[in-house]
C-alpha cells in the first residue's frame, strides 16, 4: 500500500471520528434535560443565580463587573445567553444560548462564567448546605 | 550521546516547557483545572520526525519533569504526562506508518491521543465519569489543534535547518 | 562523559522523586480531604460530601452509600417497577389482603403508621392514588374532579393496614390503598446512610444532601458547626435563614418544590389526605431539625399539613425536635427550643 493510501484512510478515519464527535453533542444536547437555574460567577463567586423554568417574557440585565460589562437576556422558553459584552473577543456571545449544563458560558477578561444547574447546590457560598 | 545532541535536546526541551507554559495561561477549554490544548506537542512532532522517537520521548519525559517543578501543580502532572505519553505512541505509530510524510494527519491523530490521555488521566484523578461527557468536545479540539500543530511543524521542518550531529 | 550523564541522570531521577514525594506528603500532612460525588436517585439529585484523612477512603465510602441507596430505592420507591413495594401496590389492587415484607419496609411503614398516630392523620402513607390522580411533578399533572379526588380518597386512611411484626406481615383490608412513603423514605435513607459511612469510618464527617433533605455528620472540620441554610419559599434560588448544627439533620416541606399553577392558583406536592387536596394550612414551608431524619421527614409532612398551632404542639411536645415554620403570608414561628439552633435570616 502506497503511503498516499495509508494517509488517506488515517485522514478518513479522522474525520469520522470528528463526526462522531459533533453527532454525539447534539445528541447529548436534547437528551440533557432542561436546566432550572442558571448560576453567574465571578471570579468563582456566585453573584447570581437566574431561575430559568419561571420566565414569562424575556428579560435582560447587565452585569458589571471589573470596569467591564456582560449584557445578559434570559428567554421565555428557559435559555440564557450573553447579547452583549465589553470585551474584545465576545467568545461569551458567540457561545449562544445555553439552556441546560452541557456547556457554561464563559467571559474571561470579565471573569464572568454562566454555568445552568438543575437543583440549587451550591447557590449560597455562606451555607455549607441548604435544605430545600 | 554527544554533548551537541544533548545541548540541542536541551533546547528542545526548553522550546516545549515555554510553549507549555505560554499554553497554561489559556484558561482550559473545558472545566477541568489542568487540560491543556497540548501545543507542546509541536516540539514532540518535530523531534520524532527529526531524531526519532526515543530522543522525543526523551524530550517529552524532560519536560514534564521540568513543568511539574515549575508550575507545581501535581495534578496537571498527571494529565501532561498521560497525554504526552499517549500523543507520542500515536504519532510515533503514525509518523511510521507514514514514513514521515503527511505530516498533518500524524499532528491530528496525536492532539486527539493528547486529549484523550488527558481525559483519561483526569477520570483516574477526579472520578467523575460525568467527565467523559467532554470527550466529544476535546475531540474536536484536538483535531483543529492538530492541524494547527501540523502547520507549525511543516513551517518548522522547512526552516530550521537539519543539524548534523 | 558517562559520569556527566551519569550524574544528569540521578539528578533528575531525584529531582523528580524529591517533587512527587513532596508533593504528596504535602498532601497527606492536610488533615483534611474532601470528596463530593453526586448521583440521581429516588427521582432526585443526592450529593454526598465527606471528609476525612484518605481520598480513596472516602470516595469507596460514597460509592458504597450509592450503592445502598440503590437497595434501598428497590424496597421503598413507588415509582420503580421493580421495587418491594411496587409489587405489593400491584397485589393490593389485585385484591390480596396478606403479604410478607422485608425487614426494612416493615419498619419504614411501621414509622408511617406511628406518625400518622401521633400526627392525627396528618401524615399518610397510604395516599398512593391520590397522588398519581394529581400527578404532580410528572408530565400528566391536573386538576381533578371532585369525583376523581372522592374515589381516590376511599382507599385512603391508615385504618385499612395493619402489621404484625413477628411474622414481617402486612394486612391490606382494601383494594383501592396504595401506600407511597414518599414523605419518608429519603429520611429513612439518610439515617441509614449516616450509619453506614460511621460504622466504615467513625471520624469521617460531612453532610448528605438527599433532594433538599439534609443530614449533616459531625461537625465541620474546624470544630464549628454546619451552616445549613433553609430555602426561600417565597424565591426558592435565595435561602430565607439558616441554622448552625452539629450532627443533626434539616428536613423542609414546602409549597415551592413540585407544583402547576393553574387560573393563578397554585397546586403543590403536598396532599392532604383529609380534603384529597394539597394542604392549605396558611404556611409555606416547614422545617425540622433533630436527630433522626426519618422523623424530620415524617414531621415535615406532617406539619406541613397540620396548621401552625398545630404544628408548633406537636413539636413542642416531642424531645430533641425543633422547627421553623415559614407562612405564606411572611411571618416566621419557631418551636420553644430553636435557640440552641441559632437560627439567623439571610441578608
Amino acid at each position: 500500500m502506497s503511503i498516499k493510501k495509508k494517509a488517506i484512510i488515517l485522514i478518513v478515519v479522522a474525520v469520522v471520528i470528528g463526526i462522531a464527535a459533533v453527532s454525539s453533542i447534539f445528541i447529548m444536547n436534547t437528551k440533557t434535560k432542561k436546566g432550572s437555574y442558571a448560576y453567574i460567577y465571578h471570579n468563582n463567586e456566585v453573584i447570581k443565580v437566574v431561575d430559568l423554568t419561571n420566565v414569562k417574557e424575556d428579560y435582560e440585565f447587565k452585569i458589571e463587573v471589573d470596569g467591564g460589562y456582560n449584557l445578559i437576556r434570559v428567554t421565555k422558553d428557559g435559555s440564557i445567553g450573553v447579547v452583549d459584552a465589553s470585551c474584545p473577543d465576545h467568545i461569551c456571545m458567540n457561545t449562544g444560548f445555553i439552556k441546560n449544563g452541557l456547556m457554561p458560558i464563559t467571559c474571561l477578561p470579565n471573569k464572568i462564567v454562566i454555568e445552568v444547574k438543575t437543583s440549587l447546590d451550591d447557590g449560597n457560598s455562606a451555607y455549607d448546605s441548604v435544605a430545600k | 550521546m554527544s554533548t551537541r545532541k544533548i545541548t540541542l535536546l536541551a533546547v528542545y526541551t526548553t522550546i516545549a516547557l515555554t510553549i507549555f507554559m505560554i499554553e497554561s495561561a489559556i484558561p482550559p477549554l473545558v472545566p477541568i483545572p489542568g487540560v491543556k490544548l497540548g501545543l507542546a506537542n509541536i516540539v514532540t512532532l518535530f523531534v520524532i520526525k527529526r531524531h526519532g522517537i526515543r530522543d522525543a520521548a526523551l524530550v517529552l519525559f524532560m519536560r514534564v519533569v521540568l513543568a511539574s517543578i515549575f508550575a507545581g501543580q501535581i495534578v496537571s502532572f498527571t494529565y501532561s504526562i498521560a497525554g504526552g505519553v499517549l500523543c507520542l505512541l500515536v504519532m510515533g505509530l503514525i509518523n511510521f506508518i507514514l514514513r514521515g510524510e503527511f505530516l498533518f494527519v500524524t499532528s491530528v491523530f496525536g492532539a486527539i491521543a493528547h486529549n484523550i490521555g488527558q481525559i483519561l488521566a483526569a477520570f483516574f484523578v477526579l472520578k467523575m465519569s460525568g467527565i467523559f461527557a467532554y470527550i466529544p468536545f476535546l475531540i474536536i479540539s484536538g483535531i483543529i489543534t492538530g492541524l494547527f500543530t501540523g502547520l507549525a511543524v511543516f513551517f518548522a521542518e522547512k526552516k530550521i535547518p537539519k543539524l548534523i550531529l | 562523559m558517562f559520569k556527566k550523564k551519569s550524574c544528569l541522570f540521578l539528578s533528575i531521577c531525584l529531582i523528580l522523586v524529591v517533587n512527587l514525594v513532596g508533593c504528596s506528603s504535602g498532601n497527606s500532612s492536610h488533615a483534611n480531604e474532601k470528596v463530593s460525588l453526586s448521583e440521581l436517585h429516588f427521582d432526585t439529585i443526592m450529593n454526598i460530601s465527606l471528609y476525612g484523612d484518605n481520598k480513596e477512603e472516602l470516595t469507596g465510602i460514597i460509592r458504597d452509600s450509592y450503592a445502598r441507596i440503590d437497595d434501598l430505592e428497590k424496597i421503598f420507591s413507588a415509582q420503580l417497577e421493580s421495587s418491594e413495594l411496587y409489587a405489593i401496590n400491584q397485589a393490593i389492587a389485585r385484591g390480596e389482603e396478606s403479604f410478607t415484607i422485608s425487614d426494612e419496609l416493615e419498619k419504614v411503614i411501621k414509622y408511617g403508621l406511628d406518625v400518622n398516630e401521633a400526627s392525627n392523620g396528618a401524615l399518610d402513607i397510604t395516599i398512593g392514588n391520590l397522588i398519581d390522580l394529581w400527578g404532580i411533578g410528572t408530565d400528566h399533572e391536573n386538576l381533578p374532579t371532585s369525583e376523581a379526588i372522592s374515589e381516590a380518597l376511599v382507599g385512603t386512611g391508615c385504618s385499612y393496614l395493619s402489621l404484625d411484626e413477628d411474622n414481617n406481615e402486612l394486612r391490606v383490608s382494601s383494594r383501592k390503598v396504595k401506600i407511597d412513603l414518599g414523605a419518608i423514605a429519603k429520611g429513612y435513607a439518610a439515617d441509614d446512610i449516616k450509619s453506614l459511612i460511621l460504622s466504615k469510618n467513625p471520624k469521617v464527617t460531612g453532610i448528605l444532601d438527599f433532594g433538599g433533605n439534609i443530614m449533616t455528620i459531625g461537625g465541620k472540620t474546624d470544630g464549628s458547626k454546619w451552616k445549613v441554610g433553609i430555602t426561600d419559599p417565597f424565591d426558592n434560588s435565595n435561602v430565607y435563614g439558616g441554622v448552625s448544627v452539629s450532627d443533626l439533620c434539616v428536613v423542609t416541606s414546602g409549597n415551592y418544590e413540585r407544583y402547576f399553577e393553574k387560573d393563578g392558583v397554585r397546586y403543590h406536592h403536598i396532599l392532604d389526605a383529609k380534603t384529597g387536596f394539597p394542604a392549605k394550612k396558611g404556611l409555606a414551608s416547614v422545617s425540622i431539625i433533630g436527630s433522626s431524619s426519618i422523623q424530620c421527614d415524617a414531621l415535615s409532612t406532617a406539619c406541613f399539613c397540620l396548621g401552625a398551632d398545630d404544628a408548633l404542639s406537636l413539636i413542642n411536645g416531642i424531645d430533641g425536635v425543633e422547627c421553623v415554620l415559614i407562612y405564606e403570608n411572611g411571618d416566621v414561628a419557631a418551636s420553644d427550643g430553636i435557640g440552641q439552633y441559632d437560627f439567623v435570616r439571610a441578608e
